[in-house]
């Protein structure tokens, strides 16, 4: 059983979305009304487009295609072209959840997340090229770097200008690739 | 009063409409049929603009075309403020326009075979846009550390940003996944909360909730 580190909680702010990988997963992480942080698959059960392509207002995300709202737990309480009735029988894609340390953890089973983030000992997935794994960590500036190398796990120094030529040279890395 | 030669589903057309609703001014937008009639080749476009490209504005008999001249000619005369093209920092905003035209000849042209049949070679453009956005993800992800929001260190956005946005937030309508570059997709949802900010076709289909401040 694998806990990940899916996103930043600073990051996934009212209103917003979030769009991060699991795995090979798509997700969509969008915080709702209740405060709560949600991780769905990021494929509306309807027709697979992207839930993160619509719009998360705060008490329901709303699919971009044809308007199904989703609740918080997932269900679709209401559909355009049923009048506006609900199809609760329907649901996304729901993971398992918790935030610690400042990260959103997601599971495929029970969400767990253990220990300190700031040891290279978690699998970090973040939104990634499917062929190029994300799991970076900058630690120290509190953000999720958006610049990785498959089973790379790289932890920047804390001066900004050695900090910076590492993620240039992981950069330039990931051109020649 | 100003004409602007336009389309509605160019994202150079976008920025130029853009900055003129933020500048307040008055214009008139002629419509040309750049796809599937190809006007922008005709003689009557060619006449404004030789290069046969969109867009370009006319005033008082005077033509500047250029997406980002065009920015440039209208922050110049009709922005008091000064913020849209900050006077002290010219050379980081024409760094930005320049990329912003490297960004058409990638981002844009991928979208020009996918959406519009173009024949080009769509897997250098969407490699070429996608080595743009690693390098423009990186400079915003270090700008957001350093608490900035915008291209250029200053509070408000300027016309570098106006240059950069659409084709970026047009990016997978030419194939190209915007997933993997978080800091670009704050920037864009920033972008998108400003104040007057109307979506193309394309780019936001709906308007988006607004923040609690």
């Amino acid at each position: 059983m694998t806990s990940y580190v899916v996103a930043l909680e600073k990051d996934v702010r009212d209103f917003s979305i979030v769009r991060s990988m699991m795995g090979d997963k798509p997700l969509v992480i969008w915080r709702g009304a209740s405060g709560a942080i949600n991780v769905w698959l990021d494929r509306c059960p309807h027709r697979s487009v992207r839930l993160s392509a619509g719009r998360n207002m705060g008490g329901y995300l709303e699919g971009v295609y044809h308007g199904w709202k989703f609740d918080e737990s997932g269900k679709v309480t209401q559909v355009p072209a049923l009048q506006g009735r609900p199809s609760e029988d329907i649901t996304a894609t729901v993971y398992s959840t918790a935030v610690a340390d400042g990260f959103v953890w997601a599971s495929e089973e029970e969400c767990a997340p253990s220990g300190s983030a700031g040891e290279p000992c978690y699998p970090v997935h973040i939104a990634a090229p499917v062929d190029q794994v994300r799991l970076h960590v900058d630690a120290s500036a509190n953000h999720l770097t958006p610049w990785g190398i498959d089973r790379t796990m790289v932890y920047p120094t804390g001066d900004p200008v050695q900090r910076r030529a590492e993620l240039s040279a992981i950069r330039r890395r990931l051109e020649e690739s | 009063m100003i004409q602007l030669h336009d389309y509605p589903l160019s994202g150079n057309c976008f920025k130029v409409r853009f900055l003129l609703e933020q500048l307040d001014l008055e214009y008139q937008s002629i419509l040309v049929d750049f796809y599937p009639g190809y006007e922008h080749k005709s003689p009557r476009f060619l006449d404004i603009n030789p290069l046969g490209q969109l867009p370009a504005i006319v005033e008082g008999g005077e033509a500047v075309r250029d997406a980002q001249a065009i920015l440039v000619y209208l922050a110049t005369a009709y922005d008091k403020s000064g913020k849209w093209f900050p006077r002290d920092r010219q050379g980081e905003v024409y760094q930005w326009l320049a990329f912003a035209d490297q960004l058409t000849g990638s981002i844009s042209a991928a979208r020009l075979h996918d959406a519009m049949f173009y024949r080009l070679d769509v897997g250098k453009a969407r490699s070429d846009g996608i080595r743009l956005l690693r390098i423009i993800d990186e400079h915003l992800w270090f700008a957001e550390k350093d608490g900035h929001e915008w291209l250029l260190p200053l509070p408000h956005p300027t016309i570098g940003d106006v240059a950069c946005f659409p084709y970026i937030a047009l990016a997978e309508e030419g194939g190209i996944d915007l997933a993997p570059f978080s800091s670009v997709s704050r920037w864009m949802e920033r972008f998108m909360r400003l104040k007057g900010f109307k979506p193309m076709p394309g780019m936001m289909p709906l308007p988006m909730p607004k923040e609690t401040p």
